[in-house]
Parts: C-alpha cells; structure tokens; sequence
C-alpha cells in the first residue's frame, strides 16, 4: 500500500481536498445524470400505476405464470452454465499453473470470449452447433456415431453450451487468481509427507480454494443471468429475463411492466455483487499474507 | 508415470482450443465461403462478395465510420472525466473513498439492459437519441468508470518526490501536469484510452437502445444482417468488428496479467 507521504495530497489540508471534490465533480455530475437518474426514474416507472404508485407490476411478472416461467428458464440456464463452467474452469487452471509450451496461446484463447462483442460469438457458436454445421458434420458424415443431426441451436442446452463458451474465463480467471494466491510451500509440505498428489490437492489446496471457486461462480453467475446477446441471437423461443425486458419494451411497448422486470434483475446483480466482493475481500487478505 | 499423466492434459488442452477457436473459424468460411448449403465441411467457392455485398446493401463503409466516430467521441469525453476524478481519488485525501468508487463503479456491476432503457427514454427526450454525442455518451457510462479503476491505480503509483521537485523547480500546475505527471502517467492513459474505445467499439445493448437511422454502428449492423437472415454478411461484418479487440487482447497482454483485467471486460 501506499505510505502516506507517496500518497501526498496535492495541496495541503481543506484547500486540497475542497480542489479534490472540484476535480471529482464532472464525473459525478455526469453519472448521477446520464446513469443514476435514468435508473431512479425505471425504478418510478415500474411503480407507475393509473391512480398513483402500484406494485401491479411487480405482482404481474412475480406472481404470473408466464413470469415466474422466464425467472425458471433464466436460472436454470445460470446455475446450469455456471456449475459447467467451473467444472471446466478448475483443471485448466490448474494446468495453467506449470509452464508449458504455448501457455501464453491458451490464455489468450481464456480471454478471447470476453474481449470480442458477445454478439459475434453467438454468430460463430450458431453457426458450429447447426444441423448442418461441423459438430453434426463429424458426428454424422464423418463418424457416423449418429444417424440424424442433433438439434442444439435454439435449445436450452444449446443456450448453457453457449453460456459456458462466452462466460467461463469470469471463473476461470478469478480461479487461476486464487491458485496464485495459495503458497506452493503448503502444497509441498503436504506432499513431504507423504500424500498422493490428489489427497494433497483434496485436503489442502481444495479447502483453501473455496472462497475462489465460490466468488468465481459467483462472476459466472452474474454473467449468465444478465447475459441478453447469446440468447438474443441464439435462444429461439427460448426469452431470459434481459431479452424479455427488451422485448416487452420494444415489442409489447409495456415500459412500466419491462421497468419492473429490470429492477428485479438490477436488485439480485446488486446482491450477488456484494457477495462477491466479500469473498473477493477474504482472498485478497490471504493473498497479502 | 509422467507421460501416462500427460495424457489427459493433452486431451483437455485439445479440447479447449477447438471449443474456443472453432465459432471463430465458422465466421471466416462464412464470411469468405460460398455455396455452403447441407452436410458440407468447407463452402464451395472463395469469395470476397459478402464483403461487396456489405459494402453495397448495407453501406458498412457509413457504418465503419460511424462506430469510429462514436468510439472516438466516447474515448475523448471518458477521458476528460475520468482523469480529473482519479486524480482527485488517488492524490487528495477524500473521506469516503470506498464510497465514491462503489459509486463511480456501479454502471459496471448491473447489467445494461437494467439501466438502458431509462437511458433510453432520456435521451429520446432530450432529443440526444440518433445522434454521434448522444450514443457516444451512452457508451460513457461503461467507459470512464473502468478508466478511473485503471488511472487511480497509475496515479497512486506516481512518485511524489518528482512532483514535488517539478513544483520547487517553478512549475506551476499547468506545467506541471503537461511536463512531469502526463509521461510518467503516459502508460495507464493509454490502458484507459483503449479500454475506453474498445468498450464503445464493441457495444450493443446500450446501442441498440439509443440508434437510430443514421447512427447504426458496426455491432448493431450486425445484429440486423442475422435478423435478415444474411448470415454471410452479418459473418463479414463481424470479422471488420473483430479486428480491434483481437489487436487489442494481443498488444494487452504485453503489459498486465490476464487475472487482473476482470474489471475492464465485460459481457453482455
């Protein structure tokens, strides 16, 4: 950390900090207009009833079939995508801890999904996972494991695939982070005496790497559930909670209604987010150690 | 024992890179191939006419120009803002530091579509909807809390005995800021610059929200060719929209672990 002289405020005592809330001003100026206000007024809007506040739209969407079907499908899509994601996640960053030949190539590919526009990768997965295209090619033409194509596109397992492509390095990053964290010499000690490599990766490396694999799906999470791309391109019937918010505020011209929808999902981002940084916090801790 | 273990390795690693590679090479036979109907591995001719066709059907030469445009407007309003203010986070001692970056950082937290749509009924009403400023500063909202991230953490690590000395020797702040703190923070500018361009670049929910007619950028032209069902095209136009995020992952990489970007990328 910074000691206080390298951390030196630019002026001295009140005018310093009176000169610091200056330079601060346009940026919050601009959020509180451009972001804050517009969320407080979604918030107004999605209590915006024919006579004064309501919360019909709020009970509309929470206590309807119909909206409690779009709550299903977006978490069974999330907690699907994200269990995999971490699944895979975990032995790659494990891998990824020893040097190897091309290391650097495969974490460039770790990071590829989340620097391009999602809207391009859900172009590439629909255009792979086809009936036509090269996963069903191999498994058909080539191979001949299966007789008929597999549907995958427009399918909810197709979805999770596609979640998982787009979203696992949220995960798989914040694991490798927290590999990086736990001290080899732990490991090495367990190893001295006398554990197999997977007792010591069970009993010592797994315990210490929980906070990170819960904060990892946790980013993963946050991923999926907010994610409107991948199902927007590649969900067919199939409308999670951002693409329907869209949808009914652009088709159905329910503002009110798409307003309370997206407070919904605003509120458990927020949650999710705090819980995050909690574990997030308990790692940094143990990383400055 | 060693190689028997390796094994699996080579197989996870294969498998990793076909997953991740193989949607990037669909979009180049598509956007390259033709006569590419049913069971086939490779389209049946070569050909650059999905590129003329974009050109022609689609004006992407318009739309190039209107997504540099906007990155570039969104890059210059990011960085006016965000520099003041990381400034005043990292140099002067403000109470509620924490605070203030919840503050700055939340656009970041929740995802777009929660707050476009009140974006977009703003700026429908302000008459900012269709025009360069307008999306420009739309893509702001993403950009310059990213940049402050990246510009305190350049501006904690300045060495205030320079500044210190800069002042003795007469600078006055101006010069200061221009001679002394400008190339010493010159790299985490840059990192903030590009985090800030690419961010607008490659936006598309806030985008969608807010274009209009003549204001359509390269994600949202996409996005239309795949509802037209020009799969061709639209695969043709992301390889145009490709291009800087992939320049921009490499050079990337260079200068900072990948663990620590987690803040600056984001999906949606």
């Amino acid at each position: 950390m910074a000691e206080a002289s390298a951390a030196a405020p630019a002026g001295p005592g009140r005018r310093g900090r009176m000169a610091g809330w200056l330079l601060l001003l346009p940026l919050m100026v601009f959020l509180a207009a451009a972001f804050y206000y517009p969320i407080g007024y979604t918030l107004a809007d999605s209590m915006r009833g024919a006579h004064g506040i309501t919360l019909a739209h709020y009970t509309a969407f929470l206590a309807s079939s119909a909206g409690l079907r779009v709550l299903e499908l977006t978490l069974v899509l999330s907690v699907a995508a994200t269990v995999l994601s971490v699944a895979l996640s975990l032995p790659l960053a494990l891998l990824l801890r020893r040097r190897f030949a091309g290391k650097g190539a495969i974490q460039f590919l770790m990071m590829l999904p989340i620097t391009i526009p999602s809207l391009v990768g859900a172009l590439g997965l629909v255009i792979l996972y086809d009936r036509t295209g090269w996963l069903n090619y191999a498994l058909v033409a080539a191979l001949h494991i299966l007789r008929h194509p597999l549907a995958i596109d427009y399918t909810v397992p197709g979805i999770v695939l596609f979640y998982i492509w787009m979203f696992f390095p949220y995960g798989g990053l914040v694991i490798m982070s927290g590999l990086g964290a736990i001290d080899p010499a732990i490991e090495e000690a367990g190893r001295v005496a006398g554990g197999s490599p997977f007792y010591v990766f069970r009993t010592v490396v797994l315990p210490l790497l929980k906070p990170s694999l819960w904060a990892g799906s946790i980013m993963v999470f946050l991923q999926c559930f907010g994610a409107f791309s991948v199902p927007l391109i590649a969900g067919g019937n199939h409308q999670p909670l951002a693409v329907k918010i869209y949808t009914v505020a652009t088709v159905f011209l329910d503002w009110p209604q798409a307003s309370a929808m997206a407070v919904v999902m605003g509120m458990v981002q927020v949650v999710l987010v705090i819980a995050y940084r909690r574990l997030d916090a308990g790692t940094a801790a143990r990383r400055a150690r | 024992m060693r190689t028997l273990a390796r094994l699996p390795a080579a197989i996870l690693l294969t498998g990793f890179v076909l997953f991740i590679t193989l949607p990037f090479v669909m979009i180049l036979l598509e956007a390259f191939g033709a006569d590419w109907f049913g069971m086939q591995l490779l389209p049946g001719v070569w050909t650059l006419k999905w590129f003329r066709w974009a050109a022609q059907t689609v004006d992407i030469g318009t739309v190039l120009l209107n997504t540099g445009i906007i990155a570039l407007l969104a890059t210059a309003f990011s960085l006016l803002l965000s520099i003041p203010a990381a400034w005043a986070i990292a140099r002067h001692r403000l109470p509620v530091k924490s605070l203030l970056m919840g503050a700055i950082l939340f656009p970041r937290m929740i995802p777009e579509i929660t707050f476009a749509l009140g974006v977009a009924k703003m700026f429908y009403a302000l008459g900012l909807a269709n025009t360069y400023v307008g999306i420009a500063l739309s893509h702001v909202i993403l950009a310059a809390p990213f940049a402050v991230l990246v510009l305190t953490s350049t501006f904690e690590g300045l060495d205030s005995r320079l500044l210190e000395a800069g002042a003795v020797l007469g600078c006055r702040p101006a010069q200061l800021f221009l001679r002394v703190i400008l190339p010493l923070a010159l790299p985490g500018i840059v990192a903030a610059a590009l985090f800030s361009f690419l961010a607008s670049y490659n936006d598309f929910v806030l985008t969608l929200m807010v274009y209009g007619p003549d204001t359509v950028t390269l994600p949202v032209q996409t996005y239309l060719s795949i509802g037209n069902g020009y799969t061709s095209v639209a695969s043709a136009i992301s390889v145009i929209l490709l291009i800087p995020s992939v320049l921009f992952l490499l050079g990337l990489m260079r200068m900072v672990r990948p663990e620590n970007l987690l803040g600056g990328l984001k999906g949606a």
